[in-house]
């Protein structure tokens, strides 16, 4: 791998020499293209794009469980704060 | 500075700093969106007193009361945010944020507003013992700085940073009682300032003073506190509005340690101070 990175040259800067590979898209990338994540290297564009979909999948339906158990607890809150208000005012 | 151990009063110190740099405007965003929670508060629990025990038979009017008190009191958990916000970005740069903070993402908003609210269950479930109203209030602490760079909503996950940080009770202990002891002190100022201006006013016989004097009377059997209780309450709301940009600060100061301590960045910062005083030295 590392004879055959010595002859190509980064794909976004042609000028430079190749340093690793993108694992995702197969690309040779210079050392400041490429990002190791967990222990794999990445170029820019396929990292960014990896985030976006662990993003996107991952965080729609917990924020919507997250809002309707929000909703559930206003009103248990509102319910609560009136049932501890009312048997403060007996204990007094 | 020491990489290794977190003190107490460092926090406390570093606060106060944070305090002082974000004021301006970012303190009055915080009690603008905390007045009207704080006024419905003070005018709910003085329904509670008023009507006594009778207050079980208005349970749909207390309940509308109490949902609008929850409403206003979410206004003033996205004040809070605001205001952590400046807080943490006055922690990482020198430079005043511009607008930044006003600028809420909104995993951290459903993250901080869910755990607060999870949180004032467990403090109205709880409240009559008393004894754990403490606890509440250092975990609504915790709950509020700890959801600033949360990218995502999660069930579970910001208890697991909650917890995290509640591993450290010795400082979150001790600020807690600075907090408490700081409330009373402002609580009995408070009161003796407005019987100060009580008397001035009616020492130059200005409208109603009469009626402000009577009502903030002392209480015969304690005299720093007043004997009426919607008095008491709006000085209590007053202590309250008072301490709470110095307790969220100290809470972010906190927070903001930790995570430079696992990062290692307490470590850099530490190395960068020994280097920079050798080279003076030099």
């Amino acid at each position: 791998m590392a004879q055959a990175l010595k002859s190509q040259s980064c794909a976004n800067h042609p000028e430079r020499a190749a340093r690793a590979v993108c694992m995702s898209c197969k690309k040779a990338v210079c050392q400041e293209c490429a990002t190791q994540w967990e222990g794999i290297n990445y170029c820019v564009q396929c990292l960014r794009n990896k985030r976006e979909k662990t993003t996107v999948r991952s965080s729609t339906p917990e924020a919507v469980a997250v809002v309707a158990a929000g909703v559930v607890l206003f009103f248990l809150a509102s319910y609560l704060m009136m049932w501890s208000g009312v048997n403060l005012a007996r204990m007094f | 500075m020491s990489p290794t151990r977190l003190s107490a009063l460092e926090v406390l110190n570093d606060a106060t700093e944070t305090v002082a740099r974000t004021a301006s405007p970012w303190l009055g965003v915080l009690w603008l969106s905390a007045l009207p929670a704080r006024f419905l508060q003070v005018y709910f629990y003085y329904q509670v007193f008023g009507l006594s025990r009778q207050s079980g038979q208005y349970g749909s009017y207390m309940f509308g009361l109490a949902a609008l008190c929850m409403a206003a009191w979410l206004v003033l958990l996205l004040g809070r945010l605001v205001y952590i916000r400046a807080c943490f970005m006055a922690q990482q740069s020198a430079r005043p944020p511009g607008l930044e903070p006003l600028r809420l993402r909104s995993g951290e908003t459903l993250v901080f507003l869910y755990t607060a609210l999870l949180i004032e269950v467990g403090f109205h479930c709880l409240f009559l013992t008393f004894i754990f109203i403490p606890f509440f209030l250092v975990f609504g602490g915790i709950a509020a700085a700890t959801s600033y760079g949360q990218e995502k909503a999660a069930l579970f996950q910001p208890f697991k940073h909650i917890l995290r940080v509640a591993a450290h009770p010795r400082v979150l202990l001790v600020n807690l009682f600075f907090m408490c002891s700081a409330s009373a002190i402002t609580w009995i100022n408070l009161f003796f300032a407005l019987r100060l201006a009580a008397g001035l006013a009616a020492s130059l016989n200005a409208g109603d003073a009469a009626l402000w004097n009577h009502l903030l009377r002392p209480n015969p059997s304690f005299e720093l506190v007043p004997a009426e209780a919607l008095p008491s309450l709006l000085v209590l709301a007053g202590a309250a509005l008072a301490i709470e940009p110095i307790w969220l600060a100290a809470n972010v100061v906190f927070i903001h340690k930790l995570r430079a301590r696992d990062t290692g960045d307490d470590l850099r910062q530490w190395h960068r101070s020994i280097r920079h005083t050798l080279e003076t030295a030099a």
